[in-house]
C-alpha cells in the first residue's frame, strides 16, 4: 500500500517547510496559511467526505475545519504533532458534531461515490459491484468513530501505522491491533450481510 | 494452523476489496479556488494608520467642543432674546401707564 501513487504524506512537525509555514501563519502571514490551505485541503476533504457520505456536507465541513485553523493559528503549540494531525482532529470534532446534529444517519447516494471501474465492463459486473460497494460503505458507517477513522486513513489516505498513531494519539502496535479487530469483524458483517441477502 | 492460514488469506482478499472501493476522491476546482479566496478575504488585515487613535480622539473631543459653544451661544442667544422681549414689554406699559395719567390738554 505505501507503493500507491495515491498515497499522501504525513509531513511531520521536523519538515522545516510545514514548520516554517506553521510558524509564519501563527503570525499572521497569509501566503503561509495558503501553502498549508493547498497542501491539505484535499485529504482533509476526503476524510470528511468518507465520514459524512456526501459532497456538501463534505464541502461545508472542510470549509469549517479551515476557517478554524485559521482562528486559532495562533496557539497551534507544536509537541511533536504533524499540522496534519492537528487538522484532522479539528475535522474529527466537526464531523462528530455533525453526527450528533444530524438525529439520523444519511445514506450516501450511489451517484455520488466515486467508482473506478475500467472503461467497457460489462453493465450487471458493475451493478453488483456497485451494489457491493454500497454495502460495505452501509457497514463501514455503522462502525465506531475509532475504526471508521482508522479504515480511511489508511486506505482512502494510504498512511502507515505509524502516522495513523500519530494522528489518532495511538502507538503504532495499538493501530495496528485495532486494525486487526477492525478488518475481522467488519469482514464478518460483510459475509453476514451477503448471506442474509442471498 | 491450516485455519489460520485461510484467515488470513481471505482478509488480504477483503483488504484488496476495501482497496478497490476506498478511492480518494477530488474536491471540486471551484470549491477549492473559492474556499482560498474566502479565507485570503477573512485573514487580510486592516491597515493601521500609526496615531490613527490620537486622531480619532481629537476629532471627537474638538466637536464636543464645537457643539458645547453652539449650545451656550445659543443659550445667551436665547437669553438676550427674552431680555430684550421684557424690556419691550415694560417700555410699552411704562408708555401705556404715562398716557392714562396726564391731564387732559386744555383747548385754547
Amino acid at each position: 500500500m505505501t507503493g500507491s501513487p495515491h498515497r499522501y504524506l504525513v509531513t511531520n512537525v521536523s519538515d522545516p517547510s510545514d514548520r516554517n509555514a506553521v510558524e509564519l501563519a501563527s503570525k499572521g502571514n497569509q501566503e503561509a496559511f495558503g501553502t498549508l490551505y493547498e497542501r491539505y485541503v484535499d485529504r482533509i476533504y476526503n476524510y470528511i467526505y468518507y465520514r459524512t457520505g456526501n459532497q456538501y456536507d463534505a464541502e461545508d465541513l472542510t470549509a469549517r475545519v479551515f476557517f478554524r485553523a485559521m482562528r486559532h493559528i495562533g496557539n497551534y503549540n507544536d509537541r511533536g504533532l504533524p499540522i496534519s494531525a492537528w487538522l484532522y482532529r479539528i475535522a474529527h470534532n466537526l464531523v462528530a458534531n455533525w453526527h450528533r446534529d444530524n438525529s439520523r444517519r444519511k445514506e450516501v447516494p450511489l451517484d455520488e461515490i466515486l467508482l473506478v471501474r475500467p472503461d467497457g465492463e460489462h453493465p450487471e459486473a458493475a451493478l453488483l459491484q456497485t451494489e457491493e460497494q454500497d454495502r460495505l460503505l452501509g457497514i463501514i458507517r455503522e462502525l465506531p468513530e475509532d475504526r471508521q477513522q482508522l479504515l480511511i486513513l489508511k486506505f482512502v489516505q494510504h498512511l502507515s501505522n505509524a502516522e495513523i498513531g500519530l494522528i489518532m494519539e495511538r502507538t503504532e502496535g495499538a493501530i495496528k491491533s485495532l486494525y486487526h479487530r477492525t478488518l475481522i469483524s467488519l469482514r464478518e458483517e460483510f459475509e453476514n450481510l451477503k448471506e442474509s441477502d442471498n | 494452523m491450516k485455519k489460520m492460514k485461510t484467515n488470513d488469506h481471505e482478509l488480504a482478499r477483503f483488504e484488496s476489496l476495501l482497496e478497490t472501493y476506498l478511492q480518494p476522491v477530488t474536491p471540486r476546482a471551484d470549491f477549492v479556488r473559492e474556499l482560498h479566496r474566502r479565507l485570503l478575504d477573512v485573514s487580510r488585515p486592516s491597515v493601521k494608520i500609526p496615531g490613527e487613535n490620537h486622531i480619532r480622539y481629537g476629532l471627537i473631543a474638538a466637536a464636543s467642543l464645537a457643539g458645547s459653544l453652539l449650545v451656550v451661544a445659543t443659550g445667551i442667544r436665547a437669553l438676550l432674546t427674552v431680555l430684550g422681549a421684557l424690556g419691550i414689554i415694560h417700555f410699552v406699559k411704562q408708555q401705556v401707564g404715562e398716557k392714562s395719567i396726564s391731564p387732559p390738554r386744555l383747548s385754547i
